[in-house]
């Protein structure tokens, strides 16, 4: 397979259909009953581009693409505006407007906070906008869910810049990471692949929690989060973005995109950051921080004919070079020699992408879609004298047709997928090679009776090369109780393949031996979770207020065991495992301008060690989050503050390690802070901020930093921050479309 | 003792008659300053919401504003401005730069200098005497 495959060059032309055609007719009912059209009514979708009229006879149509929006807004002056939740749109609209006879009580609110939870998705899902993106540094992804209360990214360890994140008290295998529906930041992405996507590329982030939809794929145990980057038929025709801070990095984010005509549009967003300087403020003579120089770039062209096709293709590429370790590393002199301990990764990464979809003419309930990416991803790296190299080549591709069944209350949507993954690894003398397949099926059903109620019930078949095959069945339901409170339950299956050393090689920056069982299974677990959100206006401004509670219990688990110190062991789960989740959340905007966000999260996750069953460790038990977003009059000030408050956890056991390398059971709950001030002016804006304001570090995050080829070496236990406050500046200049 | 009580309410005097000039100073320029307050609304084709927040983006930054409102369902435009610093006339031609169209308010005097709304106004903007009324 691999000799034959041309990998680089294969190229499996794909349709996604995500632009949906709306349309329909504005109507008042005169003083007899009878409908009489409204010409010049306004229909558009708020923070869009999307708006149109409609005609003499009341007729509009509007093609926004889907995903992002929550609803449409019918409006005319003299009638109370209607709203229209574009996920129970499935087919021609008739939108009878009601005079407004009413004293305004309500001041109804303009603006859209830049987190939200969406009313159009049938699970639970956050919207993180652009807007959110720029309260923080957020210099890529990894940073960009600092005011978020559902995720948490961690440092994997004390040395590498490798992040990790967390959710539902989970790690981050269980949620499955995409970019614009693309499973991305699989196998050996997954611990620095946050690192790729820079914030200036960012349009929007979902995060949605539960097993997601069958449509994806069966990976989505705990959730989804998914990326939208900037298009460029509706983003910025030139973006730059500069940024230092006080460690000395400096980073460059250059974004262009050209409108050809009015179907085809092309773009360029270019990232550069640089950071060589070397730092260690709690002197145990490793490096806080590591040495980074990357350069990211991406092409991309789009087509997009509302109401017929929108296709997309383009092409991403990565170079990044890390290092670190000791201060007085020298990679030309000392690497594989024990004169001095030190790191380095070099990744090269390329990806092709096309996507599009088609809706058939005539039949508009009708429509095909499918989606292909080819990644190509090479890593050369060391930690001291262990070496680890690796090569993934992947093939992703997905077709979905879509069709509504007699009335509008049916929908079907089936399809096929087929994900290749090809892994050549090479740790020291070595070698590991696995090729894994994955042909699917899978089909899901809507039910749609009336507004109020929507039910999506899937499955999928997949027939895996290496595990056999399996089931996956999903389960969503969403209700509205009244006009402000939404109910949502959701339950399914998920299936992980593990990837031992590519998912876990932070653990190679220590003295830890890898003890892998053979026969690893694959991970089963089902989800379950229900949420329960309420919109109430409180002095003429909405309060969100969300709880939920979300259940994973593994059938079978890769228990990744560090409770001995000497050793990492991976084997099939023996007892029992699972993490439970409950959360709430409340956004209101107390005073005008002013965004409040606060939000408290419990998670109580255990796993079986050798049967025995305790808490996961480094899972913090519980998580509080304070933001506040306050912007002065005409937005030419902006402040932002966020607190979080890290609950305590359990360390694994360290009490066979001398007594100077053994560390305490259990860490404590610490306080982070970050504040960030905007001025903005019509073209271009500065911002400047401080992470980490009280300068809160974890003690001694190296273990035994004095004897790094020695026996209790070891970089992973880290449970909190290891470097202090950083200062931050940056500028943005946009030529806006 | 006498002397430090006299001199120091002497001082509390001085004080306190200083403090209310000031203050009566500041409501001064502060009742002149709402005198130069005027609200305009003009049509603009303000189509759908991005259109919105670009037209009160950049309008945010004309000389003198005080707010802007974009309305889509109305078409149009709500700027409340100092006078003494800005006039009708950059607005409208600032959302026509944008790409929108926009015509000149109701009730504006033919040289485009003073709205009906604004003829208390006696310091009109030195750039709006002479302005060509957009077309």
């Amino acid at each position: 397979m691999k000799s034959t495959l041309p990998v680089l060059f294969f190229f499996c032309f794909a349709i996604q259909v995500f632009s949906q055609n709306i349309t329909g007719t504005v109507v008042e009912l005169n003083d007899n009953g009878n409908k009489v059209p409204l010409a010049g009514a306004n229909i558009y979708i708020p923070d869009s581009e999307y708006g149109t009229v409609a005609d003499d006879k009341g007729y509009f149509e509007i093609f926004p693409e889907a995903n992002n929006y929550d609803y449409i807004i019918v409006s005319f002056v003299g009638f109370i505006n209607d709203t229209l939740y574009i996920n129970n749109i499935t087919g021609p609209v008739e939108v009878i407007l009601q005079p407004d006879n009413r004293l305004k009580e309500v001041e109804v609110i303009d603006r859209k906070s830049g987190t939200h939870i969406s009313r159009i998705n049938t699970g639970l899902t956050q919207v993180i906008t652009g807007e959110e993106l720029t309260k923080a540094a957020c210099c890529n992804l990894s940073e960009s869910f600092e005011t978020n209360a559902s995720v948490d990214v961690s440092y994997a360890d004390a040395i590498t810049g490798a992040k990790k994140i967390q959710f539902l008290g989970l790690t981050g295998s269980y949620v499955q990471m995409m970019t614009e529906n693309n499973p991305n930041f699989r196998g050996l992405a997954t611990l620095y692949g946050m690192n790729y996507i820079p914030g200036p590329w960012m349009e929007s982030i979902q995060v949605s929690k539960g097993a997601a939809s069958v449509v994806n794929g069966y990976e989505s145990l705990t959730g989804q989060i998914n990326v939208e980057l900037k298009k460029p038929d509706v983003s910025e025709k030139f973006y730059i973005n500069l940024l230092t801070n006080s460690a000395g990095k400096m980073e460059g984010n250059v974004n262009t995109s050209v409108k050809i005509n009015d179907k085809w549009s092309t773009g360029v967003l270019i990232h550069g950051e640089y950071l060589d300087n070397r730092i260690d403020h709690n002197n145990d003579s490793f490096l806080d921080i590591p040495l980074i120089k990357q350069f990211n770039i991406l092409h991309r062209w789009k087509y997009y004919d509302p109401g017929r096709l929108m296709t997309q293709f383009g092409i991403k590429y990565l170079k990044e070079d890390r290092s670190g370790g000791q201060v007085g590393f020298d990679r030309e002199n000392d690497t594989d020699t024990t004169n001095g301990y030190g790191f380095g990764v070099i990744t090269d990464r390329f990806e092709f992408f096309a996507k599009g979809g088609y809706t058939f003419p005539g039949a508009r309930e009708a429509s095909l879609a499918f989606i292909s990416t080819l990644s190509h991803h090479r890593h050369n790296s060391f930690y001291g004298i262990r070496d680890y190299d690796a090569t993934q080549n992947s093939i992703y591709t997905n077709a979905i047709f879509s069709k509504e069944l007699g009335e509008r209350k049916h929908r079907i949507n089936t399809g096929l997928s087929y994900i290749y993954d090809d892994y050549d690894e090479n740790l020291n003398d070595s070698s590991f090679i696995k090729d894994e397949m994955i042909t699917g099926v899978f089909a899901d059903y809507t039910f749609l009776p009336h507004d109020l109620f929507t039910l999506i019930l899937g499955i999928r078949a997949d027939k895996n090369s290496l595990y056999g095959t399996s089931f996956t069945p999903r389960l969503h339901i969403k209700y509205f109780i009244d006009e402000h409170t939404t109910f949502r339950a959701s339950a399914g299956k998920g299936y992980r393949s593990p990837n031992v050393y590519a998912e876990n090689v932070s653990y190679l920056a220590s003295s830890r031996l890898f003890l892998i069982s053979d026969e690893l299974k694959q991970e089963e677990g089902w989800n379950y979770g229900v949420n329960a959100t309420r919109y109430f206006y409180v002095c003429g401004r909405e309060l969100t207020v969300s709880s939920e509670f979300y259940r994973t219990d593994f059938v079978n688990q890769v228990v990744v065991d560090i409770e001995d110190p000497r050793s990492v062991e991976f084997y099939n789960l023996d007892g029992r495992s699972y993490a439970s989740s409950i959360q709430a959340e409340a956004s209101w905007e107390p005073v005008k301008r002013l965004d409040v966000t606060i939000a408290w999260r419990y998670t109580d996750v255990k796993t079986s060690y050798h049967n025995v069953l305790k808490l996961k460790p480094m899972v913090n038990r519980y998580k509080g989050l304070i933001t506040l977003s306050y912007a002065t009059n005409l937005k030419k000030w902006q402040f932002d503050y966020t607190l979080q408050v890290n609950g305590d956890g359990r360390l694994p056991y360290t009490g066979s390690n001398p007594e100077t390398y053994q560390r305490d059971d259990t860490y404590p709950a610490y306080f982070l802070m970050n504040a960030q001030i905007t001025k903005y002016f019509r073209k271009w804006d500065i911002y400047a901020g401080v992470e980490n304001l009280a300068d809160y570090v974890q003690k001694d995050p190296v273990i035994a930093s004095d004897q790094p080829f020695g026996d209790y070496f070891d970089t992973s236990m880290i449970w909190g921050p290891i470097h202090g406050r950083k200062f931050y500046f940056g500028i943005r200049y946009a030529i806006d479309r | 003792m006498k002397t430090i009580i006299k001199l120091g309410s002497l001082v509390l005097v001085i004080m306190m008659i200083t403090g209310l000039n000031a203050f009566s100073q500041e409501e001064a320029i502060s009742k002149n300053k709402d005198e130069n307050i005027c609200t305009v609304t003009f049509p603009a084709g303000v189509k759908c919401g991005n259109c919105k927040a670009k037209i009160e983006k950049d309008l945010a930054f004309q000389k003198g504003v005080k707010s802007v409102v974009a309305s889509v369902e109305d078409k149009t435009v709500t700027v409340k401005f100092d006078k003494s610093k800005n006039c009708c006339t950059s607005f409208v031609e600032a959302v026509k730069k944008l790409g929108y169209t926009a015509e000149m308010p109701e009730g504006h005097s033919e040289d485009g200098t003073k709205h009906k709304d604004c003829k208390k106004n006696k310091e009109v903007h030195k750039d709006c005497k002479k302005k060509e009324v957009p077309k």
